[in-house]
């Protein structure tokens, strides 16, 4: 059994297709809500390449799109950047301020939003880069790392029934 | 419909040895596997695959547990699977959990065999004996050692169970240096460190390579084929016999008995073709993993006129567990960073408690889970279990990947079967293919809650006596959280028709052609991991029906 009926379904299903969302663009904005609360969550600094340089947000929209994480994660993640981007209008602030409202929401009603949102950043930080994050293994490399052998040759090489 | 001498339902440890024995020995064999065929060509150690989204087992929206659980405020709650993303499958492919095991192998010691007659009753604990000794199971476990491969290197010690051959057929896997620093600092407190049996090759045998030492072994399928899982070591030989055929993605949901009290049929689904067909034996041989196992049973409704099936399930352990991290003022930095190599040590100077007259456990020693996203995820929380980002989190992050490795002490102590730990089928849930799913009440005996906390207690105690860090020791023990890789129980076999469900010879009290060959059987199980033990009876079991009911040679 070597290709999977999965890689097929990868394809066609559109990457944004939840169904809270109202406009592509509704889409996108949630998508740049994620994609900075990742690098605050996991900033460039002296040691560590950022989740933006590490792609964590195209893992993450893969992993949504792929189907294979849980409904729940997914409904998770999309309600709590709606939240904070609705409640605050996250993106509109400063790079201090958007730190500062992230603190606020996680340390109160946010924090099992974090908790999930955490997950996916360390995932794409450090899966292997055929996901999309870890990009040029450099997670790996900030954590001296060496992959096991075999490495895979294409996402969910397998599948299940 | 197909005809077979013999259809087995599962291809794990339990299932295999029969497949391997009655087809080398001239019977039609027919195994129906749930999983999927894999190769050993097939695996890569892809975590996000493998452990993450975890493809190995079904998905859970479509196939799935009811678990209950106990808390002080809600009494017994059910928790679904499909709701919690709980995971309580294994491995489901071709092979069984087997091919995801780390193969970390013990025998039962001639004391387990007769739990009761030597410890004495326990109250709240359905302890019995088995129905034969250790005697009746040593050869097999010697045959395992040669037919499945088994590495290791025999050295005496007073709770090492008695072996008709000192040595093993495969010599031990190599070592990381942290082995001999563990011996030499164990052997100035006065403890015995032996080299922990291995289901891994370290030579090449047949068409399986010897160990390459990935890094990443449990969890993983094997690539060279040097972890003896079942399909490896006996599938693909026994398929060379041409008397084989194995059925991937077919799912048995039933078991037809006729008139005379034979199981004539059993009914399955073809989860690829998404068809019901059914198969006809002489013999069937479930050993589908115990909880799956009882749920076959169940639904078909069979074998349990002793109103045992689905009782007394046990698992491997509590779950106990104590670990330090080691830094690089305990040992070299380029030493404790090699990767690869095995520990390989185990305890058993604790199997035997209080003058002999408590059973304790063993405690294996190994190192951490080496997968890079599973070490992240624990650095995630502070000490107060808030959870944490930014550089904090990236500063623990360096911690545990640049200047440690963990060192874990993994406490396997009696799982005490009880009356309420058991098997049932859901009446209102079931899974996608229209059949009731299996409903487990999980809950630990408070005495094995206690021993393993006494041993986690030992284990701590050890790791400071030999040097390591107070500040980088940690515990833990988890009874509501048993290990579902290890699962026995729920088929006990005895020479009682009333209290067992299975014979002797795994045979069914009430259904002479039915066999039970996983984990089922065992009333109790010992202070170790099963599938030593799984196997080595499932080959008692293959000679029986070879020589006693087949009539083969």
């Amino acid at each position: 059994m070597t290709r999977r009926v999965f890689s097929k379904i990868f394809f066609i299903l559109p990457l944004f297709s939840f169904a809270m969302s109202k406009s592509k663009k509704d889409d996108e904005s949630l998508w740049m809500v994620l994609e900075e609360v990742m690098q605050i969550i996991f900033p460039k600094s002296e040691y560590f390449d950022g989740a933006k340089e590490l792609g964590c947000i195209e893992y993450l929209k893969e992993a949504i799109g792929s189907g294979y994480i849980f409904d729940k994660d997914k409904k998770v993640i999309l309600n709590g950047a709606k939240y904070i981007n609705d409640k605050y209008n996250f993106l509109s602030l400063d790079k201090d301020s958007k730190k500062k409202v992230f603190k606020k929401f996680v340390t109160s009603d946010g924090r099992g939003w974090l908790v999930v949102v955490l997950k996916y950043t360390l995932e794409g930080a450090f899966c292997h880069p055929i996901y999309g994050g870890n990009k040029k293994k450099r997670g790996w490399e900030n954590i001296n790392f060496k992959t096991g052998l075999p490495e895979p040759k294409k996402r969910y090489a397998l599948g299940r029934v | 419909m197909e005809e077979f001498d013999i259809c087995i339902v599962g291809s794990g440890a339990g299932g295999s040895p029969i497949a391997y024995e009655l087809s080398l020995a001239g019977a039609k064999v027919c195994v129906l596997e749930k999983g999927l065929y894999y190769h050993k060509e097939d695996f890569s150690k892809d975590e996000i695959a493998y452990c993450r989204r975890e493809i190995l087992s079904p998905k859970l929206t479509d196939e799935y547990h009811i678990l209950q659980r106990y808390d002080e405020q809600k009494g017994w709650y059910e928790s679904s699977t499909k709701i919690t993303g709980e995971n309580f499958w294994n491995g489901s492919l071709v092979g069984g959990s087997t091919n995801l095991m780390g193969g970390y192998f013990h025998r039962m010691h001639p004391k387990d065999f007769r739990l009761l007659s030597e410890f004495g009753k326990i109250e709240g604990a359905n302890v019995v004996d088995w129905p034969i000794g250790y005697e009746e199971l040593e050869h097999y476990y010697t045959k395992v050692e040669r037919v499945v491969g088994i590495s290791g290197k025999y050295k005496e010690h007073p709770f090492e169970p008695p072996r008709s051959y000192k040595e093993y057929p495969f010599p031990p896997l190599k070592e990381h240096p942290i082995s001999n620093i563990l011996d030499e600092k164990l052997k100035k407190i006065d403890i015995n460190s032996l080299i922990l049996p291995r289901a891994i090759i370290s030579k090449d045998f047949q068409d399986r390579n010897a160990c390459y030492y990935s890094n990443f072994c449990s969890s993983y399928g094997c690539s060279s084929g040097a972890k003896g899982s079942a399909r490896e070591a006996l599938l693909n030989i026994a398929l060379k016999s041409k008397n084989l055929t194995i059925k991937p993605s077919c799912f048995v949901t039933k078991l037809i008995k006729g008139k005379d009290g034979y199981i004539k049929e059993a009914v399955y689904i073809d989860k690829l073709k998404k068809k019901e067909k059914k198969i006809k034996a002489k013999v069937f041989v479930v050993a589908a993993q115990t909880i799956e196992s009882s749920r076959l049973l169940l639904n078909s409704n069979i074998a349990n006129s002793s109103g045992e099936v689905g009782k007394n399930l046990i698992f491997g352990g509590v779950g106990g567990l104590a670990y330090a991290k080691v830094d690089f003022d305990y040992m070299q930095k380029d030493k404790l960073m090699i990767d690869g190599l095995f520990i390989n040590r185990t305890i058993k100077d604790f199997y035997f408690l209080d003058n002999l007259k408590l059973k304790g456990g063993v405690i294996d020693i190994l190192f951490g889970h080496q997968n890079p996203i599973y070490r992240s995820i624990f650095q995630m929380f502070d000490k107060d279990f808030k959870p944490i980002w930014g550089k904090k989190l990236q500063q623990k992050l360096t911690r545990e990947f640049l200047e440690v490795k963990q060192l874990n002490f993994e406490i396997f102590n009696d799982f005490l079967p009880h009356d309420n730990c058991f098997v049932t089928v859901s009446k209102k849930n079931r899974d996608i293919f229209g059949i009731p799913v299996a409903k487990v009440r999980l809950a630990t005996h408070k005495h094995s809650y206690q021993i393993a906390l006494r041993l986690v207690k030992k284990s701590v105690e050890i790791l400071e006596k030999i040097g390591l860090k107070k500040e980088n020791i940690g515990a833990k023990i988890q009874p509501f959280n048993p290990p579902k890789n290890l699962q026995a129980g729920g088929c006990r076999f005895g020479d009682d028709p009333k209290k067992s469900v299975l014979n002797r010879f795994c045979q069914s009290h009430d259904h002479k052609n039915l066999f039970v060959t996983d984990g089922s059987f065992m009333p109790t199980g010992g202070s170790v991991p099963f599938t030593w033990t799984i196997y080595a009876n499932s080959f008692r079991v293959a000679d029986f029906i070879k020589k006693e009911y087949l009539k083969l040679n």
